[in-house]
């Protein structure tokens, strides 16, 4: 059914009385797929490599997992040390990165490992996003603090020293009260991101270099931030259900914006919902725009002509709401997840313990999703630029570490990547030998 | 044929020898010339000639002209010329764009010119010259200046290296940045100055460097007094070249997208080098101290060089000046010029690496450097642990005496750069060395703090620089914590002046703000910070940027958790936030920022909650800051969060009652006060039982706004139902006690009723009659105009107002059926006792209104005794003249009917 569907709005409430959470068709508004169980809280909702949907529960210290073609119960419940508060998986599938109370919790999704305890936060974590290319993630929390984290210096780093804490890249402490919500745009590490904060204010920041580009003040205390695809517009939902769209092309360019909630004409609201804007969602064509509100209600805005066009009612305040181009198994209720999904650990992994067995005799092998999600997916062009940049940002990554560990010699690099084709030649025998010939004869 | 007799006469008369006698006067001679006259020359101070197509000087000389003469071979027409020049280039400043290069290329021609005079009316064109342009106008011609200016530094004449300096003090004012740029070749120079290379043919050993200090004993000046000349401008110099640095580091961190350049060109096949993260500041900077002379590879550690060489000249020039023997403590005060110079420009060398080197850890470059500095540093510490002790107090003692207490100020200022240097070094030192003498550095610290007087708040600021360089590279807690303790004790002294206290705060505020994980665990600074509520509330709010710095620490401590301090917030909450307490007498922004305190609160009781409430009824505290005060206490009330944890700091009740106390506006006892001298009220209805006194419109526009935001709050509550059953129970109760309301009141009840109450629900009796007499007063009130107004102005502002009170009015009428009917019995019972004619008229005209409003007329209708009431009115008004008005309501009255 409804293979033609190319965006759908995903959403959960806290009440979780009719489902945890349901994906909405856009154009006529039916429920295409629902998930049973209980209610979700703020920002715990993703789906990871499009074949689990994840879930932290409002109010118990659980993550629900759902296979996403099985949707009628819940199939796998993780415990964790805490109430999660915010939850992201990274674009490739392979970690989840939760936020239990003031700590950020790292997982590795195939082995379900905690590889890392990051604890910068002064307070709670509110939200956490990931770069589009999974390289960094930012954090933010009740403490004004906005993190960069950089995800493969922080799992270097936790694994190598016990008692060495990681560095975020940067710290952004520009807001005066906590923050709500974190946008992070497109572009990897050259991504902008915005953030919300309960300060009436805005800001607009690159990720890279972790300055504040602009900064927009409105009359309310903001609670939900987003941009559309092409950053020209960013919506900013405020406590009293107001939807602010800001122009960022406008002339004249100002770093400093006080946008007032006078009656002119050119105030730009999207009016509607009754009480705080808890997430919002932009459509990849900029056109449409979702939001949920702790109303009881999931709102479809038209953006150009500013006006409502379809209302998802809740049982209960809206915790998340998401546009996203479901995954087949959504749609169609068939497939099967083709990875297991390891239950999440509760204490620090540490390398070599655990594993009383001699190295090279583990029974687990490294999985990544992320091949998977690309298949169909997403066109060839899109595919070849994606993969550019992917190598880009990995030469970059490389050379980080590179001047990192200047001390290292040219021979032992050279030496090293002898041993490691050496290694790759050993396995490729070893497959041809064993594996295949076994085939054959069974 | 014979010559005739007479010929032969006439020709031998010119022969004939004149035979001069003595005493007879000598007959002139018939060619003698005439000399008696006098002559004058003529002098021409204009030429008559004009030209104004150019533009010229005041000897009409143009650029051309002036240019040319610069070259002449006379002193006095090239002093002239430059002159003139210098003239034409002030009469006419649009002139210097267009011949700056020719201008700049003759001046600093003339840097080296032999006539001291020239050479000062070059150098005065040249700073006139760069006064009037733009860097990036001069850059171009910079090479040229500093080539020129090179030649001068290493002139064989000794008062044009003398002069030199002024050049280099003109470019070093005007353009540091372009200076700078070109460090490695002028560097060397200074150098040069002060010393002479040694012969190649010497065979140096490991610590001699190359060059050696030398003495003129020829010189008009002392060789110690040319030498602090020359430290005097190394230190600007190279202040110029680390703020330079500093600044390129934070605008390039600023702007990525531009100086993360592509380094290949990307063709698909290699990879693409793009710069992003920090990597892009060190490579900006490598620009930083080549010149454009000097080779590009040696970038890196052309400035180590630099130090290394200048390091034992600074150490030489130190020993000859400072106080021969071991122990010895007394500087003469000649030279303490000097040796403050030397100690300046050591440290500023220090932070020069420092900055240079601060991406590159483990450089090995670096550690040999700090090697030959550690060297030096032996030496220095031989000769003078005794000396940065006692100075001040045995050394300066006699001269204190013939000059009085500057020399104190002096020797401190040079023992604090002293400890300055010698910390520098702390970083790096892993074995020890530095223990012996690190404790005569603390006491002296420590010392300096603790001997505070009116007039030292100068030198507190250095003593806190020091100290905080100290805290920064000190590897050792405990000594950073002694030193924090005697900082600490000299805030808490009652001695100090405003200003030393001021600058102590600043620094602990710094301190404090630093993510420095073991600082925050310092006991004395997590004191301090408790003690800061406190603080604040008796400091001094005139200064706005010590109250901004204090509380950014207040509010970073309170999101970090800092529970001693928080409860310190709360004890000082009735002095902060109360009336008249901090909170009122500051601007917005930083009400602002208390108001953000409020959040970290962990418990705000119904106290605590009147006392904001009473704040938030000041004029003082702007309606935007209040509204934020609202918006904060509700993000921590359970209106606003999710899932329940804990107890919330505000429970509902109380957050309830607060909104409805900003709502009403007026405390209680203010609107009893009403009640007691109601013998006259300002505004008197007649026939209502609600009456109205005044208030100023400001109050009610403040009022106004408040209202609707505060209903705006209470529609955010999870159940409108419940919301409206205690709105409804307060209005009741204060509608029943009070019935003389202020304006602002009257109208935010309306407001109350038209927003809160859900359509559909009915009111209860008891609440009924009073919102009835309200809105009775209202309507009368805004179409009777019974508000006195002095201006035009005002008047239009009142009739605003106004208009919305009666909005607000009929709309509240409009939404209740039993309103209407209550009033239509009560106004029908009032005209039939028989009151005076006009105030059935005013009845008459509230009643026309009523029908007239679009909305109204179906409530109206179905009362049902529309119709007997409009009789009845007419009745009373049937004698009345005023034809219009009765005409207009037995029309009204049919349509409805």
């Amino acid at each position: 059914m409804a293979a033609h569907v190319l965006e759908a709005a995903l959403t959960s409430d806290t009440s979780g009385q009719l489902w945890s959470s349901c994906l909405w068709d856009l154009q006529s508004g039916t429920t295409l797929a629902t998930y049973k169980g209980d209610g979700s809280g703020p920002r715990g909702l993703c789906l990871l490599g499009n074949q689990y949907l994840l879930s932290a529960a409002n109010n118990k210290p659980l993550i629900h997992v759902w296979a996403l073609q099985r949707r009628d119960h819940v199939q796998q419940r993780m415990v964790c040390g805490g109430r999660v508060s915010a939850m992201a998986v990274s674009p490739d599938g392979n970690f989840v990165v939760a936020g239990i109370a003031e700590k950020i919790n790292i997982w590795q999704v195939c082995t379900g490992n905690l590889l890392a305890v990051l604890t910068r936060h002064y307070q709670g974590v509110t939200c956490l996003s990931f770069t589009d290319d999974g390289s960094h993630f930012l954090s933010a929390g009740d403490d004004n603090l906005v993190l960069v984290w950089p995800l493969h210096s922080v799992l270097s780093g936790a694994s190598t020293a016990v008692g060495h804490s990681p560095e975020p890249r940067h710290t952004l402490s520009h807001h005066s009260l906590p923050v709500t919500d974190l946008y992070c745009g497109c572009g990897g590490l050259q991504a902008r991101a915005a953030s919300a904060s309960l300060d009436q204010t805005c800001k607009l920041f690159e990720v890279s270099s972790g300055q504040v580009l602009m900064s927009v003040s409105f009359d309310v205390s903001i609670t939900s931030v987003t941009m559309d695809t092409a950053e020209t517009r960013l919506f900013a939902g405020g406590i009293n259900g107001n939807i602010h769209q800001v122009n960022l092309h406008a002339q004249p360019v100002q770093r400093e914006k006080h946008i007032e909630d006078t009656d002119d004409d050119q105030r730009q609201i999207f009016k509607g919902h009754g009480k705080q804007v808890t997430c919002l969602s932009v459509s990849m064509d900029g056109s449409q725009l979702l939001s949920g509100s702790h109303d009881h209600s999931a709102r479809l805005w038209d953006i150009p002509s500013m006006q409502c066009v379809r209302t998802f009612s809740h049982k209960g305040p809206v915790t998340n709401a998401m546009l996203l181009q479901p995954p087949s198994p959504m749609l169609s209720g068939r497939g099967k997840p083709s990875a297991l999904l390891q239950p999440f650990k509760r204490h620090l992994h540490i390398q070599g313990q655990g594993e009383d067995r001699e190295e090279g005799t583990r029974d687990t092998v490294d999985v990544r999703l992320g091949q998977y999600q690309k298949q169909g997916m997403v066109s060839e062009g899109l595919h070849q630029d994606y993969s550019d940049l992917k190598r880009v940002h990995s030469y970059t990554e490389q050379k980080d570490i590179q001047e990192k560990s200047e001390h290292v010699s040219k021979q032992d690099l050279e030496f090293e990547v002898k041993r490691l084709k050496h290694i790759n030649q050993e396995l490729y025998q070893y497959a041809a030998q064993n594996i295949f010939n076994s085939k054959g004869t069974s | 044929m014979p010559k005739s007799a007479k010929k032969r006469k006439a020709k031998r008369a010119d022969f004939n020898k004149v035979k001069l006698k003595v005493g007879k006067k000598l007959p002139k001679a018939d060619n003698v010339t005439d000399t008696s006259f006098k002559s004058k020359a003529i002098h021409l101070p204009d030429q008559l000639k004009t030209d104004a197509s150019q533009p010229t000087n005041f000897k009409q000389q143009n650029v051309k002209d002036l240019l040319t003469q610069c070259n002449h071979y006379s002193a006095s027409v090239r002093h002239e010329a430059v002159t003139g020049l210098k003239d034409l280039l002030v009469r006419h400043p649009a002139a210097i764009p267009a011949h700056l290069s020719l201008v700049l290329e003759k001046c600093s021609e003339l840097f080296v010119d032999k006539d001291p005079v020239v050479r000062k009316a070059a150098i005065g064109l040249l700073c006139h010259t760069f006064s009037q342009a733009s860097t990036n106008q001069i850059s171009p011609f910079f090479p040229l200046i500093t080539a020129h200016l090179c030649c001068a530094m290493t002139h064989i004449f000794e008062d044009i290296r003398h002069d030199s300096l002024t050049v280099l003090d003109a470019c070093l004012e005007h353009f540091p940045s372009l200076l700078t740029s070109r460090s490695g070749q002028i560097l060397t120079n200074f150098v040069g100055q002060i010393s002479s290379m040694k012969d190649k043919g010497v065979k140096k050993d490991a610590t001699s460097s190359s060059h050696r200090l030398s003495v003129n004993p020829n010189s008009k000046l002392t060789s110690l007094q040319w030498r602090s000349k020359v430290l005097n401008r190394l230190h600007h110099f190279l202040k110029a070249m680390l703020s330079e640095s500093v600044s390129t580091g934070d605008r390039q961190t600023g702007d990525v997208g531009k100086k993360g350049f592509v380094d290949e060109i990307f063709d698909g096949s290699r990879p693409l080098y793009v710069q992003v993260f920090p990597y892009s500041t060190s490579s900006s900077s490598t620009g930083f101290l080549i010149g454009s002379k000097t080779p590009s590879t040696a970038s890196l550690f052309s400035l180590r060089e630099f130090a290394e060489s200048l390091l034992p000249l600074l150490l030489e020039t130190w020993v000859e000046g400072s106080p021969g023997g071991e122990g010895q403590s007394l500087v003469r005060a000649d030279v303490s010029d000097l040796l403050q110079g030397v100690l300046d420009v050591l440290g500023l060398l220090w932070q020069c690496l420092q900055h240079r080197e601060q991406d590159k850890q483990q450089d090995p470059t670096k550690t040999s450097f700090l090697h030959q500095y550690k060297n030096i540093h032996l030496h220095l510490m031989s000769g003078f642990p005794y000396m940065v002790m006692e100075q001040s107090k045995k050394g300066k003692g006699p001269q204190r005496d013939q000059s009085g207490g500057t020399n104190v100020q002096a020797s401190l200022i040079m023992n604090l750069s002293i400890c300055d240097v010698m910390t520098c070094s702390l970083e790096q030192d892993s074995d020890g060395t530095a223990a012996e003498w690190l404790d005569t550095v603390f006491d002296y610290l420590v010392s300096c703090l603790s001997d505070v007087d009116d007039n030292s708040a100068d030198h507190m600021e250095n003593v806190l620089r020091v100290i905080q360089h100290v805290i920064k590279v000190l590897p050792k807690q405990d000594l950073c914590e002694d030193l924090l303790t005697a900082v600490h004790n000299c805030y808490q002294s009652e001695e100090i002046s405003d200003r030393t206290r001021q600058q102590i705060v600043h620094f602990l505020a710094q301190t404090y703000l630093q993510r420095d994980p073991g600082l925050q665990k310092s006991e004395v600074l997590t004191n301090w910070v408790a003690s800061l509520p406190h603080y604040l509330v008796t400091m001094d709010t005139a200064n706005q940027q010590q109250t901004e710095e204090v509380l950014h620490v207040v509010q970073s401590a309170a999101t970090r958790g800092h529970s001693c301090m928080v409860e310190n917030l709360m004890a000082n909450f009735q002095n902060i936030y109360g009336v008249g307490g901090l909170l009122c007498s500051l601007s917005p922004p930083l009400q602002r920022h208390l108001v953000q305190l409020l959040y970290h609160l962990p418990l705000l009781g119904g106290l605590k909650l009147s006392t904001l409430s009473q704040a938030c009824r000041q004029r003082e505290v702007g309606v935007p800051v209040v509204e934020y005060l609202v918006q904060i206490l509700l993000a921590r009330s359970p209106v606003m969060a999710v899932c329940e944890e804990g107890t919330p700091p505000v429970d509902t009740p109380r957050i309830l009652s607060f909104l409805m106390s900003l709502m009403i506006g007026h405390s209680v006892e203010e609107l009893k006060d009403l009640q007691q001298e109601t013998s006259r009220p300002d505004v008197w209805v007649p026939g209502c039982r609600t009456q109205i006194s005044c208030v100023s419109l400001e109050l009610r526009h403040r009022q106004k706004a408040l209202a609707k935001f505060t209903c705006e709050c209470l529609l955010q509550f999870s159940s409108p139902d419940q919301v409206w059953k205690v709105v409804g129970a307060v209005l009741e109760r204060y509608l029943g006690m009070f019935h003389t309301l202020p304006m602002d009141t009257l109208y935010a009840v309306l407001v109350a009723m038209v927003m809160l109450l859900h359509p559909g629900t009915e009111i209860r009796k008891e609440l009924m009659t009073p919102i009835m007499h309200c809105c009775w007063a209202a309507l009368d009130l805004s179409i009777h105009n019974r508000i006195p107004v002095s201006d035009r102005e005002t008047e239009v502002a009142e009739e605003n107002w106004q208009g919305e009170l009666l909005h607000a009015a009929l709309q509240t009428m409009a939404s209740s059926q039993g309103v209407v009917q209550s009033w239509l019995e009560h106004i029908e019972a009032f005209v039939k006792e028989g009151t005076e004619r006009c105030n059935t008229e005013a009845v008459a005209k509230v009643l026309l209104k009523l029908m007239q409003t679009p909305e109204l007329q179906r409530p109206l209708q179905q009362t049902g005794v529309l119709q007997r009431v409009v009789g009845t009115v007419m009745v009373c008004l049937r004698e009345d003249e005023n034809e219009k008005l009765l005409s207009s309501m037995v029309y009204q009255a049919s349509l409805i009917k």
